[in-house]
């Protein structure tokens, strides 16, 4: 079921400045088949988490257990082998100049000892599969960003891994660009059944695509679990920083009752607003308002200032109530955030 | 007068050819030892590093002729003489490889680290990096070091005329200085730059050519 595990996991780098403790004490679990997320700001530590699950940076203590094993106890040339079910694409890309597209992608193939032939008939498939056929011979000097990226992204394929590191996959590249290429991840999940690992610091990829998502910060994780829950009711203050950007327009409300109301998949398609205002007939003032699709319910929250009158204000947390809508009460102006 | 030239020609690119194959045959394993075991190589070894680097420099720092005069009973004990092409091109090997050894150092030190660590990240071992990213994308940037090494160690062969190592250099010294013959001196330096000039543009468009991030 799991298929990554992270357990206390810490990696301390020596500089001149002294010990930076950069990951503190990681736990983690990956579910085989998920679209996990990594979200942190930057200097988090989510560059040095991602590169310590292929151990591209060795944690200075805890496992990481890949399949059951744990890799920080293998010798050189097994963790090389299990490299090859855990690919990484970057956010500079990191293709060879010196090597077409087509044999770009056979590079991974040519390390593991795969025949030329055959590694040429592999690379041809993926360029398919990321929508590049005709560009088999270009460089990547005349690729754009995103054509850089779909190339990286079949090199990664190239060895049927069941793992893929994606870190800051997105960063480097258009708003546009970025929808595509998280499409095509989200494809290939789907398609060929491979755990996505993203590291962003960009809350949108995560909606678009994780099923679940660990908050880092400061080299621990904060909060993790599915997206939507992370979304409607955020915990930590990392999470809330990130989930509610626009957290700091708050200090803007004035008023002494403000509820902040959150919205499910299932409400938000009711005019609940509305028909508690024609239920209670008490006036309510909208002070901000955010929904957003996330793996296609419909997530939001709304801040409301409510009526002086405590008898109108309690019939309109009635009604709430008695809907079942999640809200909580703000008791002073920007409590929340 | 011509034929002499000629043959002496054909002397001077005798040594500098041989003697920047067998400098690259030595310089290149230094030069990518160094990379490899420096402070962010990949089979990170800092004594092996600080002993190929001190080696280097001691090499480098010997001024050529003198190194010359001090490689005398080495050069005799390997092929037999002092004087001649054959004997120099041994003072131009030792002179030059380590020269070589830091110009492939400074090439392969230009590749972005992100390919390298793309290549761990594959499962690629140090073996497989050196010669399958290393070389292949530096690729540009030696050529162009293999140009600049090849007039150095032409550069080089003709001091190795001042005591008796054939070539241009000895064509310049013997009618230029011993026979006040301004004449042929100046076609021999003429001769040189040409052949300077050929080496360089001939390393640079190949280099140029070759160079796929353009």
């Amino acid at each position: 079921m799991e298929i990554i595990k992270l357990e206390r996991v810490g990696k301390v780098f020596e500089t001149k400045g002294g010990k930076v403790h950069a990951l503190k004490d990681i736990n983690l679990s990956v579910k085989e088949g998920d679209i996990f997320g990594i979200i942190g700001l930057s200097g988090a530590g989510k560059s040095t988490l991602v590169r310590c699950i292929n151990l591209l940076e060795r944690p200075t203590t805890g496992k990481v257990i890949f399949k059951g094993k744990d890799l920080t106890q293998m010798r050189e040339w097994e963790l090389n082998r299990e490299r090859r079910d855990i690919s990484m694409i970057f956010q500079q890309f990191n293709l060879l100049m010196q090597r077409t597209a087509l044999e770009n992608i056979c590079f991974p193939l040519e390390i593991a000892g795969v025949p030329k032939p055959k590694a040429v008939k592999r690379a041809k498939e993926l360029l398919k599969v990321v929508d590049l056929e005709d560009r088999a011979m270009s460089y990547p000097s005349q690729l754009s960003g995103g054509q850089k990226q779909r190339v990286a992204i079949a090199r990664a394929l190239a060895t049927n891994p069941k793992v893929l590191l994606c870190d800051e996959a997105t960063s480097a590249l258009d708003p546009k660009t970025t929808k595509a290429i998280l499409q095509l991840l989200k494809d290939i999940n789907e398609k060929f059944g491979i755990t996505v690992i993203i590291i962003t610091h960009e809350m949108n990829v995560i909606q678009q695509i994780c099923h679940s998502v660990a908050i880092i910060d400061e080299g621990i994780i904060a909060e993790q679990g599915a997206v939507s829950e992370i979304f409607v009711s955020p915990k930590s203050e990392a999470a809330k920083r990130l989930v509610l950007p626009g957290g700091n327009r708050t200090e803007k409300f004035s008023g002494k009752r403000l509820i902040r109301i959150v919205f499910n998949g299932r409400s938000a398609y009711e005019p609940i607003i509305a028909n508690m205002i024609l239920a209670c007939q008490a006036p309510v003032n909208i002070m901000y308002a955010n929904t957003q699709s996330i793996e296609g319910e419909s997530v939001g929250q709304m801040v409301l200032q409510l009526p002086l009158d405590d008898v109108e204000a309690g019939k309109l947390i009635g009604f709430l109530e008695s809907k079942g809508v999640m809200f909580e009460e703000i008791e002073e102006v920007g409590a929340d955030v | 007068m011509f034929n002499l030239l000629l043959e002496e020609t054909g002397t001077t690119l005798y040594m500098t050819f041989a003697s920047t194959i067998l400098a690259y045959a030595i310089g290149l394993p230094v030069g990518i030892a160094l990379v490899v075991t420096g402070k962010s190589g990949i089979g990170k070894n800092t004594p092996v590093n600080i002993a190929l680097g001190v080696g280097v420099n001691i090499l480098r720092s010997i001024p050529f002729l003198i190194l010359m005069l001090a490689l005398k009973g080495f050069t005799e004990f390997l092929v037999g003489t002092i004087i001649g092409p054959t004997a120099t091109i041994v003072s131009l090997v030792v002179a030059a490889a380590p020269f070589v050894a830091r110009m492939v150092e400074a090439s392969i030190t230009e590749i972005d680290g992100g390919v390298i660590e793309a290549a761990q990240a594959m499962g690629a071992n140090n073996w497989q990096i050196i010669l399958k990213v290393m070389i292949p994308e530096a690729k540009p940037a030696l050529l162009v070091g293999l140009a600049v090494s090849m007039i150095t160690i032409l550069g080089y062969s003709a001091m190795a005329g001042l005591i008796g190592g054939g070539g241009l250099g000895s064509v310049a010294l013997n009618y230029g200085l011993y026979r006040f013959d301004a004449k042929t001196m100046w076609i021999t330096i003429a001769v040189i730059v040409v052949l300077v000039q050929i080496i360089q543009e001939l390393g640079m468009q190949i280099a140029k050519r070759t160079d796929n991030r353009i």
